[in-house]
C-alpha cells in the first residue's frame, strides 16, 4: 500500500494494535516491587521505630539542623556554581569552530563518563594537605604554610561543581542545539550586535533548560554522599553524611531512617513545585 | 568566537580535566603514601591492585552484579519506553514514574532497601544491590529508548501490521530493530554506571566485601596508599574501553543495513 492508506488504514482500524498495557506490565510491577515498596518500608522503619511526625521533631535537633543548613548553603553554592560556569562552556561548545567545539563536548563526556568515586579522589589529591594544590601555591609564593583546605566545607565546592557540571550542561546543550539558527541570522540583519543577540535572544530560548538543569543539580546535591563523604570530616557534615554516620558508625537505622525520610519529603515537595514552573520531564503525542 | 569566551572556555576544561588527569602521575608513585610530587615510575601499585586478593574479589563482585543490573534494566527500561511511546492515556504520569528514581535521593532509597530486605532475610545475599541498581539505571534506559523511539519511521510498524503481523510481531521484527542503536547504548550505560555505582553498593554491602568502587571508598578513607591511584586508573579504563566499545558498536550497526 502506499504511505498514505497505511496511514488512513492505522488510523480507521485503530492503529499497530500495540497494547500498550502489556508491555508496561512488567516495568510498572517492578516500580511498585522494587521502587515504591522499600520506600513504604523506609516510611515505615522511621514511623515504627520513632513515630509519626519524627521527620518533624528533628528540626529541634541541633546536629541535624546545623547539617541541613550546611547542606542547604553547599547545594546553592554549587547549583550558582554550576550555572556561572556551565552557561559560558555551553555557549562555547555551541559558538565555537566545529572542531573545538567537539574538544570541549568530548571533554565533558569523559568527566561524566569517569566514575564520581575517582573524581572526587582526584580533588582529594589536589587538596590534601602536602597535596598538588598546595604546593602549586607554595612554588608561586600565592601562600606560606598549610593551606588547610582539607575536611572543609570550602574544600567541597570546586569538587561537587565539578560532579555536577555535566548534569547542567546537558540540557543546556540540547537546548542550545534546538535554537532556530534563522532566529540568530533574523537578529543580526537587524544590526544587533553579539552581545545583544546573546541577551534577548539566545538566553532567553536557554532560560527553561537553564532552571531545569539548576533545579536537577539543586536537587541532586541536597542528597550527595560520595563527595562530602571524602572531602569532608566529623565537623562538617552534611545530611547525606549524618545519615551515614548513624547508619555506618552507630548502627542507628531508625534514626537514619528518620533522617532519610526528611530528605525525601524536601526534594519530593521541590521536585512538585519546580515542576509547576518549570518543564523537568517533556512528554510526546502517542503512537498508533 | 570571542576571545574572553576562548579563554573562560579553555579555563573551564583544564578545571575539569585536571582532577582527573592528576591521577595518572601518583599510581605511579614509588612512594608508600599519596605524596606529591610522586617519585615517578613504579608500577608497584598496579601489582598491588591486581595481585591483592581483596581487590580482586571486589572486581569480581562488581562485574557479577553489573551483568544482571544490564540485563534487568535494559529489557524494563526498553518495555517501559515502548509502552509509554504507544500509550495513549497517563503519558505524564508513567514518565515521570520511570524517570523518578532519578531525582529521588538514592541514600533514602538504599536504607528503604535494606529495610525490605532484613524482614525478607536477604541480607547476605547480591540480590537487593541488583535490584536497587537496577532501578536507579531504569531511566537512563527508558530516556534513551524513548528519544530513539522519537526519532524513528512510525509509518514502518503500520505498515507492517496492515501487511497482517500480529503486534509482537510488529514490536519484535520492526520496532526493536529499529532503536537497537538506542538500546544498545543503553545496555552499555547500564553496565558503565552499575560497575560505578557507589551509594546503594556501600549501604547493601555484605561482610564478605562489596563491590570495587566500595573497596575503594573504605581505602580511601583509611589506609589512603597507592593502590586506589592504580584501582582508580583501572576503573578509568574500563570505562573507557565501554566507550569506545559504544561508539565502534554503533558505527558497525550504522552499516550493516536493515
Amino acid at each position: 500500500m502506499g504511505l498514505l492508506r497505511v496511514r488512513q488504514w492505522a488510523s480507521t482500524r485503530g492503529g499497530v494494535g500495540v497494547r500498550p498495557g502489556l508491555l508496561l506490565l512488567l516495568p510498572l510491577i517492578a516500580t511498585l516491587l522494587f521502587l515504591v515498596l522499600p520506600l513504604a518500608a523506609l516510611v515505615d522503619r522511621s514511623v515504627s521505630d520513632q513515630g509519626i511526625g519524627a521527620a518533624f521533631d528533628l528540626l529541634g535537633d541541633d546536629l541535624f539542623v546545623d547539617a541541613l543548613k550546611r547542606t542547604l548553603v553547599l547545594s546553592l553554592i554549587v547549583t550558582f556554581g554550576c550555572c556561572v560556569i556551565g552557561v559560558p562552556y555551553t555557549l562555547a561548545m555551541v559558538g565555537a569552530r566545529r572542531s573545538v567545539g567537539l574538544v570541549l563536548l568530548l571533554i565533558l563526556l569523559s568527566t561524566f563518563w569517569i566514575s564520581i568515586l575517582v573524581r572526587t579522589f582526584g580533588w582529594v589529591l589536589l587538596l590534601q594537605p602536602a597535596g598538588a594544590l598546595e604546593q602549586v601555591l607554595h612554588k608561586f609564593g600565592l601562600v606560606s604554610g598549610s593551606l588547610d583546605l582539607f575536611q572543609t566545607t570550602p574544600a567541597m565546592y570546586p569538587a561537587m561543581v565539578h560532579v555536577m557540571l555535566p548534569f547542567f550542561i546537558l540540557p543546556v546543550y540540547a537546548s542550545c542545539l534546538r535554537l532556530d539558527t534563522d532566529l540568530l541570522r533574523a537578529g543580526q540583519s537587524l544590526g544587533a550586535k553579539p552581545l545583544s543577540v546573546l541577551r534577548h535572544v539566545v538566553l532567553p530560548h536557554l532560560r527553561p533548560a537553564i532552571l531545569a538543569g539548576a533545579s536537577i543539580v539543586f536537587m541532586l546535591s541536597l542528597g550527595f554522599f560520595v563527595t562530602p563523604l571524602l572531602l569532608g570530616g566529623p565537623d562538617n557534615l552534611t545530611v547525606a553524611t549524618l545519615i551515614n554516620r548513624q547508619f555506618s558508625e552507630l548502627y542507628d537505622l531508625g534514626t537514619a531512617a528518620t533522617m532519610a525520610l526528611f530528605l525525601l519529603i524536601v526534594v519530593l515537595v521541590l521536585y512538585l513545585v519546580i515542576d509547576r514552573f518549570v518543564p523537568l520531564v517533556q512528554s510526546g503525542a502517542p503512537d498508533t | 568566537m570571542a576571545p574572553a569566551l576562548s579563554l573562560v572556555s579553555a579555563a573551564i576544561a583544564v578545571y575539569l580535566l585536571l582532577p582527573v588527569l592528576i591521577i595518572f602521575p601518583v599510581s605511579l608513585t614509588s612512594d608508600a603514601f599519596l605524596t606529591w610530587p610522586p617519585d615517578l615510575a613504579s608500577f608497584r601499585w598496579f601489582s598491588a591492585f591486581f595481585d591483592n586478593p581483596a581487590w580482586a574479589h571486589a572486581l569480581e563482585k562488581s562485574i557479577e552484579i553489573a551483568l544482571p543490573v544490564t540485563v534487568l534494566a535494559t529489557v524494563l527500561g526498553t518495555a517501559a519506553a515502548l509502552g509509554h511511546s504507544y500509550a495513549r492515556h497517563w503519558r505524564r504520569s508513567l514518565q515521570t514514574l520511570f524517570v523518578a528514581p532519578f531525582i529521588i535521593p538514592v541514600l533514602a532509597y538504599a536504607l528503604g532497601i535494606y529495610s525490605v530486605a532484613g524482614r525478607v532475610g536477604l541480607v547476605a545475599s547480591i540480590w537487593p544491590i541488583v535490584i536497587g541498581q537496577t532501578m536507579v539505571t531504569l531511566p537512563l534506559v527508558f530516556l534513551i529508548v524513548s528519544s530513539g523511539l522519537a526519532g524513528r519511521d512510525r509509518d514502518l510498524p503500520r505498515a507492517a501490521a496492515s501487511l497482517g503481523a500480529p503486534w509482537p510481531r510488529v514490536l519484535w521484527s520492526v520496532e526493536l530493530p529499529l532503536v537497537r542503536n538506542a538500546i544498545l547504548a543503553g545496555g552499555l550505560l547500564s553496565f558503565a554506571y552499575s560497575f560505578d555505582e557507589i551509594v546503594i553498593a556501600y549501604f547493601l554491602s555484605t561482610a564478605g566485601g562489596g563491590t570495587l568502587p566500595v573497596q575503594m571508598l573504605s581505602a580511601a578513607n583509611e589506609a589512603a596508599d597507592p593502590t586506589i591511584a592504580a584501582a582508580s586508573i583501572f576503573v578509568m579504563g574500563v570505562a573507557m574501553t565501554i566507550g569506545i566499545l559504544a561508539v565502534a558498536a554503533r558505527t558497525w550497526l550504522a552499516r550493516t543495513p536493515q
